[in-house]
């Protein structure tokens, strides 16, 4: 069923049916459909309007998309004008005539900017060419140079390298180019490559850092890697600029020069002489502690390092200073010259002064080098040794030996008095001589002599001269000189010692002669002496020996005859028995005197003296004698004072006084005298046996006192042996006394005087013969 | 008899001499030619007077002295020296106190008897050797 609508509501309908086909129409516009067109009547007025817009406006887009269409086109051909432009082609030209008016004005404004562009982009290929040749220059030119060069940026990427660089690495330009740190570097150098790096953005400018670097090939090197930082067009930070410059050389030539400098200044301080040196222009270059130490000079002075001030400080330390002044001045005037000498400072200091100019190769003179020795200590030395000389030259001059002194070449440098006096050679025509002059007064000619042997091999000299005896350094040789000077034959003792300096040098010799020619006689004589003493002691011991031998034969002789003789009842026998035993007894008797005699030539020690009384010691002997006083009935007294004593060695004196009274006896007549007196007369008592006897005639007084004298040879007294007088003189001359006689002449008696000296006291043992017992 | 003398020298001619003399007084007497000889005596037992003669061969008076005492031989007898020489030599040092006498040859006879006979008193009898 149809409904009927009310107006109101066919109106909506209407309205709707126009929204919607309004709606329709816009969403196909807007689909692109710009020819659709609607029909502008409308059931509603208002809708005719808006249809009316749609289709102006369905118009203006078909327009739009036509002029859109147009455009594109324009902008087509435009894009590819502009494309070929881009690509090069400078010759495109866009359509000016364009039906799109904005398009045909792009057109135009193409053309007219490809032409501006044509000319631009030349101008930039021009200067692309020419920034690409400089750029290449640059590359050609740090690559010849030897220091490694690199760039990098700021993200510590190489921006570029030189050859040198590329060596260093051991990488090509292309394998660096573009790497970071870490891509060329181990990490820890990588680390502080970028640290460094890093360091140098953060304060743009330079930095140098000296560090060893290894090579590719392995040879370590020292560099120094010097770096800056480098500004884009617009003045922002853009990198940093490296060059890697090899010390190595420098550094060894440094290091060089730093020893030679060390070495210097050390030899300098150690030596001991103070040194200075002065440039051309007089100014102190270098100086050591001992010139200070010499000098004194305040260190405050040497620090000005102006020699003027020094100079002056020093000059006024001279002894001479105007002399000083004027040495130096002038020395350093003639710059060529080289000088020493000798300066005395007020202190007493004497300094060896040594001066060389300091001069390069071709003569340039840079300085002056001055050296100061302080030779005060040797001069002292050299005044000592200079006195020690003179001292020992007058000690020469006066020794008692004949004496000359030579030098190292055998030149005389002394020649003493005695051996003037010994060889008649006056010292002036010697001293100064060489060639052996010393020689000619021995022998007459120049000749070699013990002094010359001293520097001849010692085996030579033991070997060819067998008189030369060694020791030490001393040569000794006893010689004979047949024709002395003036004729003289003499024997010379010489000794010959090689002279030494401090330092054990030889400098020459001295050489001593003595005439031992008296020596010599008289060594002959004490040869004589002592061969004379050697022969009594063989004597004695031959005495000795024989006393003894003839004592044992005489032994069985003692015991036998008196027993032979008893049991004999012949008279006649008992006789030839008696004269048997009388013989015996004189043989017993000559024996012990002989031996008796012997053994008195010893000394008398002191232990061995005694104070003896002479009286109580001559009348024991008297008392013992009186057997053979008697039977002549002579009378013998003894007058001795009894206050009178000797010092002596009792047995000996006993033995004298029995001699010397049996003697008296023996030569006394029947009923003779005999007395004993004596007297002291100061130091001396004398003794005498006065006998009235048969006398001595003057002749015969010395010679009684000789070992078996007798007055008549012819007679052999068998009861006097001839030795009694000669003991007592030897008792007597034991106790350095004196024995002698005194007669009157024959028939007139004899007195026999002894004279003791008070003052004897023995002798002491011989050094020699206490060294012989211990 | 036991012999209480005992002469002791190298020369035969002494020690027959003096054997003969004492002998002809009555005297019994033996010899040892040397130091050795009379060390065997006295070690053999003889004890009495010993005449010593000092210059001997191979050992002398004073060396056989010294090994008396020494050996403890010395006890019981008297020693009487003979001596040609006048002084004793410096071999005697320290055994002069074991001599009693010195007889200088050529020695007096009769002396020499007195002396022997003197020294014979001396001695221990037998029964003080017990």
């Amino acid at each position: 069923m149809k409904q009927t609508k009310p107006d109101n509501c066919v109106s909506a309908d209407r309205l709707a049916a126009g929204l919607a086909e309004i709606h329709s129409l816009l969403a196909r516009i807007s689909q692109g459909d710009t020819s659709l067109r609607v029909d502008v009547t409308a059931e509603v007025d208002s809708f005719g309007d808006l249809k009316i817009l749609c289709n102006q406006l369905a118009d203006h887009i078909q327009k739009l998309n036509e002029d859109a269409h147009e455009m594109a086109i324009g902008l087509c051909e435009h894009y590819d004008t502009l494309n070929r432009i881009a690509l090069g082609d400078f010759q495109a030209c866009a359509a000016e005539n364009s039906q799109n008016e904005l398009v045909a004005k792009l057109g135009e404004l193409i053309n007219k900017e490809s032409a501006a562009l044509t000319g631009a982009i030349s101008r930039v290929q021009l200067a692309e060419a020419e920034k690409q040749s400089q750029l290449n220059f640059l590359q050609t030119l740090i690559d010849t140079i030897p220091s490694p060069i690199f760039f990098k940026d700021l993200n510590y990427r190489y921006l570029g390298c030189n050859k040198a660089f590329e060596t260093y690495l051991g990488f090509s330009r292309e394998q660096i180019v573009g790497k970071t740190l870490d891509e060329l570097w181990p990490a820890e150098l990588a680390d502080r490559y970028r640290l460094q790096d890093r360091a140098l953005f953060e304060n743009p400018g330079s930095q140098a850092l000296e560090t060893p670097i290894r090579y590719a090939d392995g040879t370590l090197r020292d560099v120094i890697c010097n770096k800056a930082t480098f500004f884009g067009s617009d003045g922002s930070l853009g990198g940093l600029v490296g060059v890697i410059l090899d010390i190595t050389e420098r550094k060894r030539a440094e290091e060089a020069l730093v020893f030679q400098n060390i070495l210097l200044s050390t030899q300098q301080e150690a030596s001991i002489d103070g040194i200075l040196v002065v440039d051309e222009n007089a100014r102190i270059l270098s100086f050591n502690r001992r010139f200070v130490e010499i000098m004194g000079i305040p260190s405050q002075l040497l620090e000005t390092r102006e020699d003027e001030p020094v100079l002056k400080y020093v000059t006024d330390r001279m002894r001479e200073p105007k002399k000083f002044l004027e040495k130096v001045k002038y020395l350093y005037q003639n710059r060529q010259m080289s000088c020493r000498d000798e300066i005395s400072l007020c202190d007493g200091k004497i300094l060896d002064r040594y001066t060389v100019p300091l001069l390069g190769d071709e003569g340039r003179y840079y300085g002056r080098l001055w050296s100061f020795r302080d030779i005060t200590e040797r001069k002292a030395a050299e005044d000592q040794a200079r006195h020690a000389y003179q001292q020992l030259l007058d000690i020469v001059e006066f020794l008692p030996d004949a004496t000359f002194v030579v030098d190292k070449g055998k030149r005389v440098i002394a020649w003493n008095r005695a051996i003037e006096d010994m060889t008649g050679l006056k010292k002036e025509d010697v001293v100064g001589q060489g060639d052996q002059v010393y020689s000619i007064p021995f022998y007459g000619e120049r000749r070699p002599i013990l002094i010359d042997l001293i520097d001849e091999d010692p085996d030579v000299v033991d070997s060819n001269y067998t008189n030369v005896r060694r020791d030490g350094r001393s040569l000794l040789a006893e010689t004979h000189v047949p024709s002395l000077c003036n004729g003289r034959d003499r024997y010379l003792w010489g000794i010959a010692t090689p002279l030494f300096d401090k330092q054990g040098n030889q400098v020459g010799g001295i050489e001593s002669i003595r005439d031992i020619t008296e020596h010599r006689l008289a060594e002959q004589e004490r040869s004589r002496l002592e061969a004379q003493l050697h022969h009594a002691r063989m004597m004695e011991s031959f005495m000795v020996r024989l006393g003894h031998d003839l004592k044992t034969p005489l032994t069985p002789l003692f015991a036998l005859l008196p027993l032979v003789r008893e049991r004999v009842t012949d008279p006649d026998l008992k006789n030839m028995l008696d004269i048997c035993c009388k013989n015996t007894v004189s043989i017993k008797e000559l024996t012990d005197k002989t031996r008796m005699l012997v053994t008195l030539y010893s000394d008398i020690r002191p232990y061995e003296l005694e104070t003896v009384s002479l009286y109580s010691v001559v009348q024991e002997c008297l008392d013992e004698c009186s057997g053979g006083m008697n039977s002549k009935k002579i009378s013998c007294h003894n007058e001795i004072d009894p206050a009178i004593s000797v010092l002596a060695a009792p047995a000996q004196l006993h033995e004298l006084f029995t001699n010397l009274i049996l003697n008296a006896a023996r030569y006394s007549h029947e009923n003779g005298r005999v007395r004993i007196v004596a007297e002291e007369c100061h130091d001396t008592v004398t003794v005498a046996v006065i006998d009235d006897g048969i006398g001595l005639a003057p002749q015969h007084l010395e010679s009684i006192f000789d070992e078996f004298f007798k007055v008549d040879e012819s007679r052999h007294d068998l009861e006097a042996s001839g030795l009694g007088l000669s003991i007592c003189k030897r008792i007597v001359q034991n106790h350095h006394g004196r024995i002698w006689a005194e007669s009157a002449g024959l028939g007139k008696g004899t007195s026999i005087f002894c004279a003791f000296d008070r003052k004897f006291k023995g002798i002491q043992k011989s050094e020699k013969e206490m060294a012989a017992h211990g | 008899m036991d012999s209480r003398i005992m002469i002791v020298d190298d020369e035969t001619m002494i020690r027959e001499a003096v054997k003969i003399l004492l002998q002809s007084e009555g005297l019994d007497i033996i010899a040892a030619s040397g130091g050795e000889e009379c060390l065997d005596r006295l070690r053999a037992g003889f004890r009495g007077v010993i005449l010593m003669d000092i210059m001997m061969p191979v050992m002398d008076g004073w060396d056989t002295i010294r090994r008396i005492v020494e050996q403890g031989l010395y006890e019981g007898n008297i020693v009487v020296m003979l001596t040609a020489m006048d002084a004793p030599g410096e071999k005697m040092e320290g055994l002069q106190e074991y001599v009693t006498d010195y007889v200088t040859k050529p020695f007096d006879t009769n002396s020499l008897l007195d002396s022997l006979h003197y020294y014979l008193s001396l001695l221990p009898t037998d029964g003080d050797r017990l």
